[in-house]
């Protein structure tokens, strides 16, 4: 590095660690005199090949890793390299500046792209774990099983409960299970038919199946759509179908004092 | 302003039904409406992603002299296309082992439904919800 150079370098990094990079503890001052001499190095590297050569790609994706990581905003993060811009400005001043203020750009883009793509990659993950909430199957009473559906009824995780359900049938003899679609924003044809074929497969099982928890706003719905649910029994709210369940098993709750006196 | 929303994976098709629920309360339509807008939205995403693999929804708040505001949803994708678009719009017809009502049932939820199709070339389908 030229001398000239060397000192556009040193006072760079000292504009660097005004920025929450240091100032917020991100890196250490000799962590950032490192990724800044790899980020300047990179830069000049880049101006002799006119492309952001791989080394400084590197670099770049370190940068963006490290602040998204440590909470830094995307502008915070790609600050980082766009800060250099008054210091090279100076420096290559005649002499192809063009082509290293819209190198200087790309990098800073790069950086902003590292640190979204790092960002939906938590976001993906977090969207799967939400989507796999195991949903429990709950003896309600001898004879009779429960299973609140809580969220988006998407494929694969239905077929999880469906199967968990079934199995739960044939180990405990259940008669009768109640699902409760309460939690389940929307129902379309999806999870309509698999409503249906639920209740058909428990059938099969010698089970009755009785779904409650449909608002009026989905009752509305299915029945502008044409979706028949009327092999079904449903009932409004999870207490009316405990009550149905019990009935069906001929059994009833009776008030203490009743029971008693009789 | 058009918002749009990739639909690539099944989880994208939650993606679409949460922006359509939400620029439906942002507009204030009642909850039935909300619920129906939501429901041809899953109806329309899914099938981008069960038949074209890929594809997008765009949507945007629309204007008319006679209808006043509304919403418009439009579903493209670069997919095999649909041979027989009436057939396709038969209740009860499915090619994909479903209930086969998502095309017709998602008409009759919008107060506007156009769909076009090319074999091999992909299909778009557009529906319109007035706030009436």
């Amino acid at each position: 590095m030229s001398v000239k150079g060397q000192e556009a370098f040193t006072l760079w990094l000292s504009t660097v660690q005004k920025t929450p990079w240091v100032t917020r503890g991100v890196v250490s001052i000799e962590e950032t005199e490192r990724l800044g001499r790899a980020l300047w190095e990179g830069m000049f590297l880049a101006a002799s090949t006119g492309c952001l050569p791989e080394v400084l790609q590197k670099t770049l994706q370190e940068i963006s890793v490290m602040g998204s990581r440590n909470h830094l905003t995307p502008t915070e993060t790609a600050q980082f390299v766009f800060s250099m811009r008054p210091y090279i400005e100076d420096m290559v001043r005649g002499q192809g500046d063009n082509l290293f203020m819209t190198l200087l750009d790309e990098a800073g883009l790069y950086v902003f792209e590292v640190y979204l793509k790092s960002r939906e990659a938590v976001i993906l993950n977090q969207r799967q774990d939400l989507l796999e909430l195991s949903t429990p199957v709950i003896r309600l009473w001898d004879g009779i099983l429960a299973v609140p559906l809580i969220g988006t009824m998407d494929s694969k995780r239905t077929q999880q409960i469906m199967e968990k359900l079934l199995n739960m049938i044939v180990d405990t003899g259940a008669r009768v299970t109640i699902l409760d679609i309460t939690g389940v924003p929307t129902v379309d044809t999806l999870v309509a038919n698999h409503i249906l074929k639920t209740a058909a497969a428990v059938r099969l099982l010698g089970g009755s199946l009785i779904i409650t928890g449909i608002s009026p706003a989905i009752a509305q719905t299915m029945v502008y759509m044409g979706v028949d649910l009327s092999s079904v029994i449903t009932r409004a709210v999870m207490q009316d179908g405990i009550a149905l369940a019990l009935d069906m098993l001929d059994k009833e709750i009776v008030l203490k004092s009743h029971s008693t006196a009789g | 302003m058009t918002n749009r929303v990739d639909i690539q994976r099944e989880p994208d098709v939650v993606l679409a039904r949460q922006a359509a629920r939400r620029a439906a309360i942002e507009m204030g339509y009642s909850l039935v409406d909300q619920t129906r807008i939501t429901t041809a939205v899953s109806e329309l995403a899914r099938n981008i992603f069960l038949y074209a693999g890929r594809g997008w929804m765009e949507y945007r708040q629309v204007a008319r002299s006679d209808q006043g505001k509304g919403l418009e949803f439009l579903f493209q994708d670069e997919g095999p296309g649909i041979a027989d678009i009436d057939l396709a719009m038969t209740v009860g017809y499915t090619s994909g082992g479903g209930l086969g009502m998502g095309l017709s049932g998602s008409q009759r939820l919008m107060d506007e439904f156009e769909i076009q199709s090319r074999l091999g070339e992909g299909t778009t389908i557009r529906i319109v919800k007035w706030l009436g």
